[in-house]
This record gives C-alpha cells, sequence and structure tokens, in this order.
C-alpha cells in the first residue's frame, strides 16, 4: 500500500515534466507553423512585422552557459582546495557557510550587482581585452574581436553567472571531498607530501561528484533570467561574432520579452518555441552527463 | 501610485488604504479584465482588441504624465563644461537609432549645434534602448513615427521595435528605465531615452558626462527642455488638438488609444508625452465605489499639488483632471 503509494509518487515529477513539455509544444505550435525551422536558424526580432529569428538567443544561451560553467568549474574547485587543505578547519566551516549563504542571495541582487557594479569593471577590463587580445580572431569572429561599448556584454553576463553559480557546484564537490574515505586519504598521504599533488589525486577520486557538480551548476546557467537580462545588453537581432558585445540568451529573452508579448499575435508562440528549445537543449545536456556517469 | 496611497491614508487620518503593486503595464490591464483587480494603471490606455470586449462597462482617464526625455554621454561637450545642452530634431534622433548618422561629428547635428559644433567629437554613435518591451518605447517610437516617414515605413512602433542600429553593432539594450539611464552614463558617446523621473533623480550625474537633449517641436517652431512648464505645456496644446478634431472633449468610455496617438508630436509645447492612465470599472459594490472614487477625486485634485507627486513626475493641466473627474461621474454603485 505506502509502496505504491511512494511509486505513484515518485512518478509526480514525471509527469509534470510531460505536462510542460506538451504545453510548450502546444502554445508554440503557431509559431512553428508559420515559420518552420527559421525560428531557430535565422536572426530576427521585429514584433511590428510579426517577424521572429532566435538564433542570436540559442547560440548565446551555448556561449554564455559554456564559458560560465567553464570560470565556475575553476572557482569552485580551487575554493573547495583551499578550503581543506590549506585553511584551519574552523575557517573551512566558516567559508563554506558563507559559500552557501551565496547561494541564498536572491537574483536580482546580483543582477543589480552585475549592473552597478561589476559592469563598470568589465568596461575597462573589456577594453583592455580588446585592445591587446582582438587580434586572436577568424573572419572577424573571436573572443575579444569587437570594441567593448560599456561594461553590459556576454562577457559581463557570463562572469556573472559564474559566480552565481559557483556556490552549486561547490557544495557538490565539497561534499564529495569530505566524504573520501580515510584508508583513502592515508594512501595518498603515504604516496606524496605534497599538496597540491595530494588535491589533484582526491579531485581525481571524487570526479564524479566534480561532475555532477558542474552539471548541476549548468542547469542553474540555462535557467537564470533575471540577472543575465539585467547585464548582458540586449541585442536581439546579431548572433553575437566576439564575448565583448551586448547579446542576449534564451531565458533573458523570454523574461524581457514575454510581459508585453500579449500586445503581438505570434510573439507568445515563438516565446514558447524559445523556452521549449531550452528544455530540449537542457534535457540533451543533462542526459549526456547522466550516461557518462553512468558508464564509469 | 505608491506615494498618493500613502499620502490618501495620513489626509483620511489612516481611515482608508489604497493598495498599489507595480505588475507591468500588459499584465495590470489583463488581471483587471479578469476581475483580479478593483482598479488598474498603465503606461498605455486599454489596448484595443482587449477595448472592445470590456467596452461600455469600464472608464480609463489620465492621472499623471511622466514624459520622456533624451540624454546623452559626450564629455566633450558635456553640460558642466559647456555651459549647453545638445539640440536634438526628431528627424536627427531618428536617423541616429537608424544608422544614418554614424556619429556625433555629423554636419547635421553640428548644423543645430553651431555653439558645439567645434567639439562634437568624430566617434560612433551607441544608440541604447529597452531591451524589455515597454510603454516607454511605445511613447518614444511613436513620436519617432510622426516626425520621420523613413522611421514611420522601416521601423515603426511598438513596444518592442527591431532597432536598425542595433544591426550595426552600434546599438544595446538595457532592462528598464534604470538599466538604460545606467548604461548611458557608464557608456561614453551613447544616447538614450528614458522616463523624465529617471533623468530628474540623475541630472546631475548626466551633466558631468553630458546632458538632456533640448528637443524641436516641429509644429511651433521652438526648442523645448524637458519641465514642468513645457510638458504641461504639450499636453494641454495635444488636448486642444483633440478636442478641435473631434469637436469635443474625449470621453472616459472611448478608446483612448487613437486619442493617445495624437498628444505626441502637440502643436506646442515638449514633444514626447506619456501619461499614467488609470482604469475603473463603471459598476461596484456599494462601499467600495464610494472608497474609489473619493481616492481618486482626491488624485485628481489635491493629489496633484507637487508636494503629493512623485518627484520627476508631472502634475496633469486643469482640462486633463477634468476628464478624470468626469470619468468618477460615471462609477456608481450596484
Amino acid at each position: 500500500m505506502i509502496k505504491g503509494l511512494l511509486a505513484s509518487l515518485s512518478l509526480v515529477p514525471l509527469a509534470i515534466v510531460a505536462l510542460l513539455i506538451t504545453l510548450f509544444i502546444a502554445e508554440s505550435w503557431p509559431a512553428w507553423e508559420k515559420y518552420g525551422l527559421s525560428l531557430i536558424t535565422t536572426a530576427d526580432w521585429d514584433p511590428v512585422r510579426e517577424s521572429y529569428g532566435i538564433l542570436p538567443a540559442i547560440v548565446g544561451t551555448l556561449v554564455i552557459s559554456a564559458l560560465a560553467v567553464t570560470i565556475a568549474a575553476f572557482l569552485a574547485i580551487s575554493f573547495v582546495a583551499v578550503s581543506y587543505e590549506f585553511l584551519p578547519p574552523r575557517a573551512a566551516v566558516v567559508l563554506g557557510t558563507t559559500m552557501d549563504l551565496v547561494a541564498a542571495v536572491p537574483t536580482v541582487v546580483f543582477g543589480l550587482w552585475g549592473l552597478f557594479v561589476l559592469a563598470p569593471i568589465m568596461q575597462a577590463a573589456q577594453e583592455i581585452l580588446w585592445r591587446d587580445l582582438g587580434w586572436l580572431s577568424y573572419n572577424g569572429v573571436g573572443p575579444f574581436a569587437v570594441e567593448p561599448r560599456g561594461g553590459t556584454t556576454v562577457l559581463t553576463a557570463a562572469l556573472l553567472l559564474a559566480i552565481m553559480i559557483t556556490p552549486f557546484a561547490a557544495s557538490v564537490i565539497r561534499e564529495g571531498y569530505a566524504a573520501v574515505p580515510k584508508e583513502v586519504v592515508e594512501a595518498i598521504h603515504s604516496i606524496t607530501s605534497r599538496r597540491w599533488e595530494i588535491v589533484r589525486l582526491k579531485l581525481a577520486y571524487i570526479r564524479q561528484y566534480v561532475f555532477s557538480g558542474l552539471v548541476l551548476a549548468l542547469g542553474r546557467a540555462f535557467g537564470e533570467t533575471v540577472a543575465v537580462a539585467m547585464v548582458v545588453g540586449g541585442n536581439f537581432v546579431n548572433v553575437i561574432r566576439a564575448l565583448t558585445e551586448p547579446g542576449v540568451n534564451v531565458s533573458a529573452l523570454i523574461a524581457l520579452q514575454f510581459p508585453n508579448a500579449h500586445a503581438y499575435v505570434y510573439m507568445v508562440p515563438t516565446l514558447f518555441a524559445a523556452a521549449l528549445l531550452l528544455a530540449v537543449i537542457g534535457f540533451a545536456i543533462n542526459a549526456t552527463a547522466v550516461y557518462f556517469l553512468l558508464r564509469r | 501610485m505608491q506615494k498618493w496611497s500613502r499620502d490618501f491614508l495620513a489626509a483620511t487620518n489612516g481611515g482608508v488604504r489604497v493598495n498599489y503593486q507595480s505588475i507591468g503595464s500588459g499584465a495590470g490591464a489583463a488581471q483587471f479584465i479578469a476581475g483580479k483587480l478593483d482598479y488598474g494603471a498603465s503606461d498605455v490606455p486599454m489596448p484595443g482588441d482587449r477595448y472592445l470586449n470590456i467596452s461600455g462597462k469600464f472608464v480609463q482617464f489620465p492621472v499623471v504624465i511622466g514624459s520622456i526625455v533624451v540624454v546623452y554621454n559626450v564629455p566633450e561637450i558635456a553640460y558642466e563644461k559647456t555651459g549647453k545642452y545638445l539640440r536634438l530634431t526628431g528627424d536627427v534622433i531618428a536617423d541616429i537609432y537608424m544608422g544614418k548618422i554614424k556619429q556625433w561629428c555629423d554636419d547635421r547635428i553640428k548644423q543645430l549645434n553651431p555653439d558645439l559644433a567645434d567639439k562634437l567629437p568624430c566617434r560612433d554613435i551607441i544608440g541604447v534602448h529597452r531591451s524589455d518591451g515597454s510603454g516607454t518605447t511605445a511613447a518614444f517610437t511613436l513620436w519617432l513615427s510622426k516626425v520621420s516617414q523613413e522611421w514611420n515605413s522601416t521601423v515603426g512602433w511598438s513596444y518592442t521595435v527591431k532597432w536598425p542600429r542595433d544591426e550595426l553593432g552600434l546599438g544595446k539594450g538595457g532592462k528598464g528605465n534604470e538599466g538604460v539611464a545606467q548604461a548611458v552614463l557608464e557608456t561614453p558617446y551613447s544616447i538614450g531615452y528614458i522616463e523624465y523621473a529617471y533623468w530628474w533623480a540623475n541630472r546631475k550625474k548626466y551633466d558631468q558626462v553630458g546632458g538632456v537633449a533640448e528637443l524641436y517641436n516641429r509644429n511651433d517652431g521652438q526648442w523645448y527642455l524637458p519641465s514642468v512648464e513645457s510638458v504641461q505645456m504639450g499636453a494641454a496644446s495635444g488636448l486642444q488638438r483633440v478636442a478641435q478634431k473631434l469637436g469635443r472633449y474625449p470621453d472616459p468610455k472611448e478608446d483612448w488609444n487613437p486619442i493617445s496617438i495624437e498628444f505626441s508630436d502637440p502643436p506646442k509645447g515638449y514633444p514626447i508625452m506619456a501619461f499614467v492612465y488609470v482604469f475603473l470599472w463603471t459598476e461596484y459594490p456599494q462601499d467600495k465605489a464610494q472608497l474609489l472614487r473619493g481616492f481618486f477625486y482626491w488624485v485628481l485634485t489635491e493629489g496633484q499639488k507637487p508636494e503629493h507627486i512623485v518627484e520627476g513626475y508631472i502634475p496633469l493641466p486643469k482640462e486633463l483632471a477634468e476628464i478624470g473627474l468626469k470619468a468618477l461621474e460615471l462609477v456608481k454603485a450596484k
């Protein structure tokens, strides 16, 4: 009886996801019918003429998320390593708790901080990157190939996002780090006494935790709306050629445009199509992650 | 709204509390229609299709003016250094956002500003705009559509438009008025449009890096800096034009979309206009009808005094407030 109840309860999340996907498909149908695949393969955002193509947002999502997770990986791993290997235990506890608190800060606070503090700093930083590394480009496409026009850009959004998702990655990695069995720790210590070597071996031992932590962080990066919307610069009509340009990602596009979307005929279906795509990409990434985790 | 509700609470000695929550214009109108709110407020009139659904059962009227200003960041000609604000016509602003005018040292900008001509730098203009859909964008692009034929046919006006300057890589968006206000402040050689209130609160900062544009009214041939007087003059003369066309003052029961368009590019005064509209049902339960009438009567009379209006918003000229007062007579108990 109870077993059956629990089993059916476990299906509830699945049912909710299925329902959501069905809703996305149904609501986005008029847009697919009208625009076909050009909805996701072209770049346009012209509500006056009801012409939409969300390629810039899709590229933006992939670039911003990938960059954010890469930065977050460095931040989270070094945070865990430093607090466990180089700091007295008490300080590590304080630091860890602080990190957990960072995860609880409302995203709009991050957004405001990003807009008023991070963006002005990034403006100067990006000027330098563009001046010194702008030549790293191919056909005008390169990380810093475009002269930055103010601080709110794709790069600023990715960095802000990285800071926001680091606590999520760090907390999972920390769990793993603390759970390394005593025998393994002793074995590692018997091989080497160099601290960075110890860190490297322990991280290799808990690589599945590291991996899960980063996948969790990636999920957060995918869905974050408010903070990204505030610092990403909001250019919906061009596919970015450089990180130093203003751009947009799918979640920010939805957050920015949905409130007034009902004034148009095809904007709501288009935004639902964008949501559907976000869900599909998210599932694909998570499925890949689970596959690799189980294979080992 | 929040300040009015606070001040009204004080005026009634704590007797009446009117709640107001900012949920966005589109959502406000939708929830008002769904009956979830006793009254709605929006920076655009009730949209045409929705108006048709509830026509005759509700009234709408302006309660305050929130004009739109054009701000710029050009350190070389900052108001603090030159003591002068840049003069721009709607035509030139449209061509800037369309990408036809590329740099600040363009001859057409120089011609309008002979005193600043030799200081205008040959730097690319960065056109900043809202990245979220907004009534501010609608009012701004409506004005550009009226004064520039080409803008009207290639871009048009809407909550969100396709900015040609973005396609050139010389435009960027900001979320909300605060986002655009901040982007212009921090981005040298940028131009942007924001609600009057956001400029007013930061005007000292803008004077350090640039300033606020003096705009040209093509109908009376005069230049206007945004001010309570110039904006009220625009609203009053816009109303006169509406009255002339209709042969009467606009009615709170009719569709205000065509009317609000008439206020843009008015015969006299500051040329860009945006109102905050209030929606009320014509029938309420007895006590509610009385309370809402009382509150909005206060808003349209006592509430229009400077001490009760949020800094940066502009009180209605008397003739416009009277339309609201007329609307209140139509609000009755069931």
